[in-house]
């Protein structure tokens, strides 16, 4: 059993290698595009924030508020999107026993992570110096964000089976996503609707991410009602669900 | 220790007739094999059964030797990366360390002059090459060749199968090809392929002369169909003729 794990690994570890180099190679189109993607997604937020005073909450720095939100969001949105693309490129490299679509979606998923690892580490210090604000609880802020990924993985697998199965459920997700932002709490907080729609809100697992995330990082961030274990509950269950449809995918749903 | 196909069933193209229907066959380690098809996709998916890269619609594949990709599979080589990155990234993927293992692969095959240079600016036998010492290169309980046991590169023909026998010796090997040549100065036992199952020979003289005699029904079938009336210049049937032409090609899948 060890030693599957450590094939596995090591697989993973020379796809996302690979992907990386890749990447580097061409560096106009790779890394380049992710960090200008992020700055102009950054750059708008910001505007809005500053444009529109109401976003805002006393008190809350909103250079931090939003680099807390807005990567980890942008790293669950690259990760639960790449699965059919991946798969789709690296049909070559399927044709090798040792590599499988999970090692593919894998290798993948970890170099997004590291992208966004290093985004997120370089955009929190900068607004770490500007707004004078450190994390109150780093390693909780680290988990949540790892944790993002693995939903990412997860619900990019349910997704994929869906578009398996029924081809325009990939579009349908994609526009219900976009909504799924909002109410995510990247640019609004949970305090900032109210509260009659909090229980409806509170279903979303995202937006106790978020929260949480933010809770472990500011000193007077006020959170009600967001709760760690559903969020373990939920990410759980989403990889684990996701997981048992890509067995299920390798033989019953090929591409 | 042995690779077991039970009852296994792989439908053809869009509705034609399954490629597999009730396979069953049994492959010992170390033996050496030979598989004759006149059907090369039947062939190429068997050997892809067998390395478990593809599923089988019904029935069971099991394996508990460690098998080679079909050599000489290319696919999965770059023609943007150069040869030594080509070759680590495999070494990588089998947990081979070896800083000297891109040169070793690289010399067997007479190419250690463009070790760093892109495959796609090598010369044109350059893939077939790598692809060949990449597959011999690694450690195998049993080696997969898909058609020959040398790559289609004249010069370099002897060498190869020196390579080749140097390998295999004390492994098992298993050649699945339409040319009983192939077979017959390397192989003990044969499967044939025949109606989408496999009939045992454990000598393989015994297989190459039935298989041989197939080859032989197969080309007048095919001398028969070319003499067919109602076909014109222009290769294209006319229209009455089609559906009889359609179904003497469903016979010669048949037989």
């Amino acid at each position: 059993m060890l030693k599957l794990i450590n094939t596995q690994l090591r697989v993973i570890h020379a796809l996302a290698l690979r992907e990386m180099s890749s990447q580097q190679a061409n560096l106009a189109y790779g890394f380049g595009w992710v960090f200008f993607d992020a700055f102009l997604g950054f750059a708008s937020l910001m505007i809005m924030k500053f444009a529109i005073r109401g976003f805002n909450r006393p008190g809350v720095p909103p250079v931090t508020f939003l680099v807390s939100g807005l990567i980890p969001w942008m790293l669950f949105q690259s990760t639960y999107g790449l699965h059919a693309g991946t798969i789709g490129r690296g049909k070559n490299l399927l044709q090798l026993p040792i590599i499988t679509e999970l090692d593919l979606v894998l290798g993948s998923a970890l170099r997004v992570l590291v992208v966004y690892t290093i985004l997120f580490v370089a955009l929190a210090t900068l607004a770490g110096f500007y707004e004078d604000v450190a994390p109150r609880f780093p390693l909780g802020v680290v988990l949540l964000f790892f944790n993002m990924s693995l939903m990412g993985v997860g619900f990019g697998f349910i997704l994929l089976a869906l578009s398996r199965l029924y081809a325009p459920a990939a579009k349908f997700t994609g526009f219900f996503l976009r909504f799924a932002m909002i109410i995510s709490g990247v640019i609004f907080s949970l305090s900032m609707f109210p509260p009659t729609v909090w229980p409806y809100l509170l279903w979303n697992p995202l937006l106790h991410e978020e929260e949480l995330l933010r809770a472990y990082w500011l000193t007077n961030y006020q959170t009600p009602q967001v709760s760690v274990l559903y969020l373990t509950e939920c990410a759980l269950g989403i990889a684990f669900f996701g997981l048992l449809l890509e067995r299920y995918m390798r033989r019953r749903l090929p591409p | 220790m042995s690779i077991v196909l039970d009852n296994v069933r792989v439908g053809g193209e869009a509705g034609d007739k399954p490629l597999f229907e009730g396979l069953s066959l049994q492959i010992a380690d170390k033996s050496r094999m030979g598989i004759l098809g006149t059907s090369k996709p039947a062939n190429a998916t068997l050997l892809r059964l067998i390395c478990r890269t593809k599923q089988p619609d019904e029935g069971i594949v099991r394996s508990d030797v460690r098998v080679s990709w079909p050599i000489p599979l290319s696919a999965f080589l770059v023609g943007g990366h150069t040869l030594a990155r080509n070759v680590r990234f495999i070494a990588r993927l089998y947990g081979i360390s070896d800083e000297d293992f891109p040169r070793r692969v690289v010399d067997s095959v007479e190419l250690g002059e463009f070790l760093n240079k892109p495959l796609s600016a090598c010369p044109r036998t350059a893939k077939g090459r790598l692809a060949f010492a990449l597959g011999v290169g690694l450690d195998f309980d049993m080696y997969l060749f898909d058609g020959s046991f040398t790559p289609v590169d004249k010069p370099f023909k002897e060498k190869a199968a020196q390579i080749t026998a140097a390998r295999t010796a004390g492994r098992g090997f298993l050649i699945a090809t339409n040319m009983p040549a192939e077979v017959e100065q390397n192989c003990e036992s044969v499967y044939v392929l025949e109606n989408g199952r496999a009939t045992y020979y454990p000598r393989a003289s015994e297989g190459i002369e039935h298989f041989t005699q197939l080859l032989a029904m197969e080309k007048k079938k095919q001398q028969r169909q070319g003499e067919k009336p109602g076909v014109e210049d222009d290769g294209e049937p006319l229209e009455e003729d089609v559906g009889m032409i359609g179904l003497a090609a469903v016979s010669i899948v048949e037989d």
